[in-house]
């Protein structure tokens, strides 16, 4: 198993964000993380990316305990995300963001700037990685655009392709779809769906069902921190609980 | 060299051949003064450029390691009898050492706070300077002898450029390197550089220790150039000033220490006639080019000749469209 989540609980005051929740997910998987607002979604997502620190419960990545580690230490072992609000280094070019991106696999540091030998290797694969990558995410043609000056979709890509880049395992997509439209949607799913094929495993935060069932092989259902249901689409989508908690009565599938 | 690569480096190239020739046209030995000692300012701003400017801390305690670097060599050479040289290498040594002691201590803050702790570090050196007698020579000073080849202001001219030169260099290869890269990322969204495996603290500290380094080394020249040292040369004034040379010449740009100081210390040299009131002009001055060129001098003629292409683009495309009609 790529990931295993065990009793893992946050508490925020006397507020339980995350309650002893288990979770498993099997290397070049997709898994859907759903739930109403403030099920504890994203919390979740920022105790396994290393952004909190959790309460109680481990985390064990690829055969090594995480909970409690730094984010760029996850990051490094193999776990990348993006964030809700499409987080960016607004300022710098596309082929920038995607190279500091890539940095945490490169060894040069401040000698090897000066006296560029080792970097020059360094930097030439960077920079063929970057491209490769923002053609994957298809924004090969705006390599030279500042980051921040794109529109809304191409930002989401962007962010994707940054969470990529480093050669994770596993990467946390935290609302991919979020803020934007019909068309570009169906684009979207499709890149999550090569995503898989690479090899990588996906977790993914999504509000839209209809969505998240057709792209899912697995789905967890959380409401107010608890994991009410697990499995796969058709298995939560009968699921009385969920139903019943999620979806409303009145739902069919 | 081709045409592209000479308008790219014919700035440069100009001002490096007449920083070259400068000494032997007709140049008065105040104003020659003047310019050395801009040109070690301009080492110390590029110091902060590299934290500020490229890794985004704001650091007030520059003029403690100016002092630092300079009561080093002073010690060094003094003291312990040491070789100029190794003293002044072992100085900047130093200098980025307490760098990496006081980064340990202060990167535990940010924004603000940071600012905050970095100036009370200055403020500490600048008092432990003045008060311990026995290590520094407390108001009285102490003198500095420097190698007898630097005796003649033409030779320490020249040693100053070769050090300009060096800071650039050093500045130039950071701005583009992955080393680079990753201050960059630090000062932009640290939140995002975290999740993507950058170690921060360990960034901030590596970027400090290198301003640092470079701070000392322009503590070292001023000593040099001087050849007295008191207190006042880890004053945290010299903080601010440093702040001031660099906003106005443009954080996180190349050039932008390097203009900013020789703009504004030849300013208010040339404005010593008028007394304290230049800093009535100066001060309006900082405003406006806070207000109207965030990123300073450098940074406005960047954008400046930015909109001038995309401008020039769009006469062009009009041209066409009409001829196309």
């Amino acid at each position: 198993m790529l990931l295993e989540i065990k009793s893992l609980t946050k508490k925020f005051g006397g507020l339980v964000a995350v309650d002893g929740v288990d979770l498993e997910v099997e290397a070049g998987t997709i898994m859907g993380v759903v739930g109403p607002n403030g099920a504890g979604k994203t919390t979740l997502f920022n105790l396994m990316s290393g952004q909190l620190k959790p309460t109680s419960g481990k985390i064990k990545f690829d055969g090594v305990g995480i909970d409690g580690l730094k984010p760029f230490r996850i990051a490094r072992l193999g776990i990348g995300r993006t964030f809700q609000n499409t987080s960016l280094f607004d300022r710098l070019p596309l082929t920038v963001n995607m190279a500091i991106a890539r940095r945490m696999r490169t060894h040069s540091g401040f000698f090897d700037s000066l006296v560029p030998i080792r970097e020059r290797e360094e930097e030439a694969d960077v920079a063929r990685r970057a491209l490769e990558m923002l053609e994957f995410v298809g924004l090969a043609g705006n390599a030279e655009s500042i980051a921040g000056s794109l529109p809304q979709i191409a930002k989401k890509r962007l962010a994707i392709g940054m969470a990529l880049v480093g050669e994770p395992k596993l990467i946390l997509l935290d609302e991919p779809t979020g803020g934007v439209g019909g068309d570009d949607i169906s684009g979207l799913i499709e890149l999550i769906c090569q995503i898989r094929e690479r090899g990588v495993a996906v977790c993914v935060i999504e509000h839209k069902m209809r969505m998240v069932m057709g792209l899912s092989d697995r789905i967890v259902v959380l409401n107010f921190g608890r994991k009410i249901a697990c499995g796969t689409p058709e298995e939560v989508s009968e699921d009385p609980g969920v139903i019943e908690a999620y979806l409303g009565s009145g739902y069919s599938a | 060299m081709t045409a592209e690569n000479l308008r790219k480096y014919g700035v440069f190239i100009a001002a490096l051949v007449v920083a070259c020739l400068l000494p032997y046209i007709g140049i008065s030995k105040f104003m020659l003064n003047v310019i050395i000692y801009a040109g070690i300012f301009s080492i110390a701003t590029m110091s902060l450029n590299i934290i500020m400017g490229y890794t985004g801390q704001v650091s007030l305690a520059q003029g403690a390691f100016y002092g630092i670097g300079a009561y080093g060599l002073a010690l060094l050479t003094n003291k312990a009898g040491l070789n100029f040289w190794v003293a002044m290498l072992l100085a900047c040594l130093i200098t980025a050492l307490v760098g990496l002691l006081i980064g340990l201590l202060a990167f535990r803050t940010r924004g603000p706070y940071f600012i905050i702790v970095t100036l009370c570090f200055n403020f500490i050196v600048y008092v432990v300077i003045k008060n311990w007698d026995w290590l520094s020579g407390g108001v009285r000073g102490q003198k500095i002898a420097g190698p007898e080849f630097f005796a003649g202001r033409d030779a320490r001219y020249y040693l100053v450029l070769g050090f300009v030169l060096l800071a650039l260099f050093i500045t130039w290869r950071l701005s583009r390197s992955l080393e680079g890269l990753g201050f960059m990322a630090v000062r932009d969204n640290e939140p995002l550089a975290d999740a993507l495996g950058i170690n921060i603290t360990y960034t901030k500290i590596v970027a400090f220790m290198i301003s640092c380094f470079l701070a000392g080394l322009a503590g070292c020249l001023g000593a040099l150039h001087t050849g007295y040292l008191s207190p006042s040369s880890a004053h945290y004034m010299l903080s601010f000033n440093f702040i001031i040379y660099l906003l106005v010449g443009g954080a996180g740009t190349l050039y932008g220490p390097l203009v900013g100081t020789f703009t504004v210390y030849l300013a208010l040299e040339f404005m010593k006639d008028i007394g304290e009131y230049r800093f009535m002009i100066f001060g309006a001055i900082l405003i406006l080019t806070v207000i109207y060129f965030p990123r300073g001098i450098v940074g406005g003629l960047k954008s400046l000749r930015r909109w001038l292409k995309s401008f020039r683009k769009k006469i062009a495309g009009n041209k066409k469209a009409e001829e196309g009609a």
